[in-house]
């Protein structure tokens, strides 16, 4: 298997996927709302203090934006998806990081992302996620089809735009028809099928939908997608799969692991790792010794682990299912999150600060973490160290104290390692 | 020849509109003030009461738009429940709810829980209806909640049902029909009711004991899973009118043995979870099949779980397709049994 080089032989450093949309960027882009001086001022400052190439012309063009009546220009939309982009790397370079994406500026979402460009999907509308958050969730009509690049130009961009390594997050098959209704294939096996009413049995004959729907989506549109990707110079793309486990049965997960290993083989010339958080990793681990092609396993440890200083594995409780992972066999990589990334409403450790709703891990806290992981594993070259999840739900001021106590975590625990 | 009532009815939450998906947004980002919320929710309401009368339903549900998760109203308003700001999965579905913790003696503030869960304000019910509301029984409850003061899962679901004892008859003076939801009796197989006969002990008795003498007119309804393992067991709740299943989880073959015995079905064919809308025709011929494997005094045709899973068009699909597959079915009965 390939793997690219990176800048740190040992814990390399990764993000994970998406970064905050600034309000420059939103607002900026937007027919309706208008920038506000005081976003034109934080796109000024984090232009400073990222050292930005050319941030000025950022400003500038903001400043014009707030100036106009008129509502944006395409070409005007354009240019302020792309400072975000270059805005997004200047922090990841702030904070030394290895591998490197778009902090997905140009994505909707990542669901939607995906779904609006593949033939076959309609968007059906919002579903209750909790309190007054929702998501837009859509329905395949038709057999999924690839019909333009999806992900192309956001690479060719990022590429263009920094001399890092690259991961590219693709939503993975399994999420996409977890997060999907199944109209086109349940219609078609309820048809197909000639069950008796004595033996009906809807579970099996959805989960047949399911499979059919899963393995048409990867042949159909990710496959293409991810061969055009590599045709074009990618190196390494990260599965995002956060619906895995949701439902924890057997067939469920064998259904995971067949559509990764469909979707992965043959290509050979790139790195896969596969990133999932939140979720049952006794379960995911039993598993995870079955995906063929992947490398890395990018995870959420943080969010379940404690904030005392220490390298014992009795104060490092959210480290410990890493052993789930070996004893089932598992020998590949692990993307390890060492930073939560949601709210934080309790009384943080020794080795975190609180923020308003936010917990700051200090360099110390992020060391220990890596520290127990690599006694764990026996092996330090198995870790590179990452978020928890794609820091979207943090402010750019407290991701950027997030990414710098990586940086210099990761730096200390690579010189107790050495 | 004897007739067989075929009813139909919401059961859960449903979903909201685009519009009231809007405004609650609008709110939540401090755009519109909360008389714009009310009046955004109470339009839902009126809309959805229609939309069910057009249906048929005798049975009238507000929908419950107004409960942020399935225990919320409930678990806010029970003294002894914390809630804290972790989400936490709503069993294998994209939704979370805000998980509460026991941290003393529960006491239902009765009068709040009432004031919280009043969807239809002042509205008027026409003749001939009833109000229908679903809230989380004592398992269920019991499953969920993180325990930090009772000494067990089994004096959790006597002290949950205490409280419903008490909290049921006062909803019973707006709704005269109460379901009750279950769906952890069913998840994975009936797994926690299975691999644990005393909780599932301590759920009979309580239903018993204490729930049976606050009861009238109950539905208790089985989503989420595969109830086949502990049907019979609910079959014996004398209290409880009507049970029901979730199709789209529990083979047919697996209950076929069992009798209904005066008890009503209340069948779950409609996917809460699944926009692929069912032909009338289909369930009208799979419910007529299953009064004859089954011998229910009643159907209740009933989505698989809550519809709050789907977009509010696809919701509202679905219970116009409910309507006209209990028209169906009741007339195609009627001709079965004369």
């Amino acid at each position: 298997m390939t793997t690219a080089e990176t800048r740190n032989e040992l814990f390399p450093t990764q993000e994970i996927g998406s970064i905050a949309k600034p309000g420059w960027r939103v607002k900026g882009v937007s027919d309706e709302a208008k920038v506000t001086e005081n976003e034109i001022l934080e796109a000024e400052n984090w232009g400073k203090q990222l050292s930005v190439r050319n941030y000025e012309q950022l400003v500038e063009l903001l400043k014009k934006r707030a100036r106009s009546e008129k509502t944006p220009s395409d070409e005007d939309k354009e240019a302020i998806r792309d400072w975000s982009v270059r805005y997004v790397l200047a922090l990841f370079q702030s904070a030394a990081l290895d591998r490197v994406y778009s902090g997905e500026q140009w994505r909707v979402e990542m669901y939607e992302h995906l779904v609006r460009n593949i033939e076959g999907f309609k968007l059906l509308g919002s579903v209750h996620s909790f309190d007054y958050k929702y998501f837009t969730k859509g329905a395949l009509i038709g057999e999924p089809k690839y019909v333009r690049p999806i992900h192309l130009d956001e690479f060719e961009f990022v590429k263009d735009s920094t001399d890092r390594e690259i991961k590219i997050p693709i939503t993975g098959p399994y999420t996409i028809v977890d997060w999907s209704f199944n109209e086109y294939f349940e219609k078609k096996v309820r048809e197909k099928g000639n069950v008796s009413f004595e033996n009906l049995d809807l579970r099996k004959v959805n989960f047949e939908a399911r499979r059919e729907f899963i393995l048409a989506l990867v042949k159909n549109a990710l496959r293409p997608e991810i061969e055009n990707l590599i045709h074009h110079g990618a190196k390494w793309i990260q599965i995002d799969e956060p619906a895995v486990t949701t439902r924890p049965d057997e067939n469920e997960m064998e259904l995971f692991v067949e559509a990764t290993n469909e979707l992965t083989h043959g290509f050979s010339d790139c790195v896969f790792s596969v990133h999932n958080c939140f979720s049952d990793y006794q379960l995911l681990a039993r598993y995870a010794p079955d995906l063929k092609q992947v490398s890395q396993l990018a995870l959420e440890f943080a969010n379940r682990d404690g904030s005392n200083l220490g390298v014992q594995e009795d104060q490092r409780i959210g480290y410990s299912d890493l052993r789930a992972f070996t004893d089932a066999g598992y020998t590949g990589g692990f993307g390890l999150g060492v930073l939560h990334v949601h709210d934080y409403s309790g009384e943080p450790g020794n080795g975190a600060k609180r923020e308003g709703r936010n917990i700051i891990e200090s360099p110390e806290l992020v060391r220990d973490r890596i520290l127990a992981a690599a006694r764990i594993l026996k092996d330090p070259s198995l870790i590179s160290v990452n978020p928890d999840c794609g820091l979207r739900t943090r402010n750019w001021q407290v991701t950027y104290q997030k990414l710098k106590a990586l940086e210099i975590g990761t730096d200390l625990a690579r010189t107790q390692v050495r | 020849m004897s007739t067989i009532t075929v009813n139909g009815a919401l059961f859960g939450i449903h979903p909201r509109s685009e519009q009231l998906v809007k405004t609650t947004r609008d709110y939540d980002r401090g755009r519109v003030d909360g008389t714009a919320l009310k009046d955004a929710f109470q339009n839902d309401t009126r809309e959805l009461v229609e939309l069910q009368r057009a249906a048929g339903f005798d049975l009238v549900s507000d929908g419950q738009l107004n409960w942020q998760d399935f225990l919320r109203p409930l678990s806010e308003n029970i003294s002894g429940l914390e809630i804290g700001a972790d989400l936490t999965r709503w069993f294998d579905t994209n939704t979370f709810f805000r998980r509460p913790r026991v941290t003393k003696k529960l006491q239902a503030n009765t009068d709040a829980i009432m004031h919280a869960v009043n969807g239809f304000g002042n509205s008027d019910l026409h003749e001939g209806e009833e109000r229908t509301l679903a809230i989380p029984g004592p398992f269920t409850l019991a499953s969920l909640v993180e325990d930090q003061f009772y000494s067990s899962k089994e004096e959790l679901i006597h002290e949950f049902a205490k409280v419903l004892s008490e909290l049921i008859p006062v909803l019973q003076t707006k709704y005269s029909h109460i379901q009750l939801n279950e769906p952890s009796l069913a998840y994975r197989y009936g797994e926690s009711a299975v691999n644990n006969s005393s909780a599932m002990d301590s759920f009979v008795s309580a239903f018993q004991n204490g729930l049976s003498k606050k009861l009238r007119s109950v539905a208790l309804h089985t989503c989420f899973g595969d109830c086949s393992a502990i049907l019979a067991e609910l079959l014996r709740l004398e209290e409880v009118e009507t049970v029901g299943i979730d199709f789209t989880q529990t083979p047919v073959s697996k209950i076929s043995s069992l009798r209904f015995n005066g008890k009503a079905l209340g069948v779950g064919c409609f996917d809460g979870r699944s926009s692929f809308v069912e032909d009338p025709t289909w369930i009208t011929q799979f419910c007529v099949d299953l009064r004859k494997m089954l011998e229910p005094s009643g159907l209740m045709l009933l989505a698989s779980c809550d519809l709050k899973y789907l977009p509010r068009v696809t919701a509202d699909r679905k219970v116009q397709a409910m309507g006209q597959a209990k028209v169906q079915t009741q007339k195609k009965l009627s001709e079965v049994l004369h």
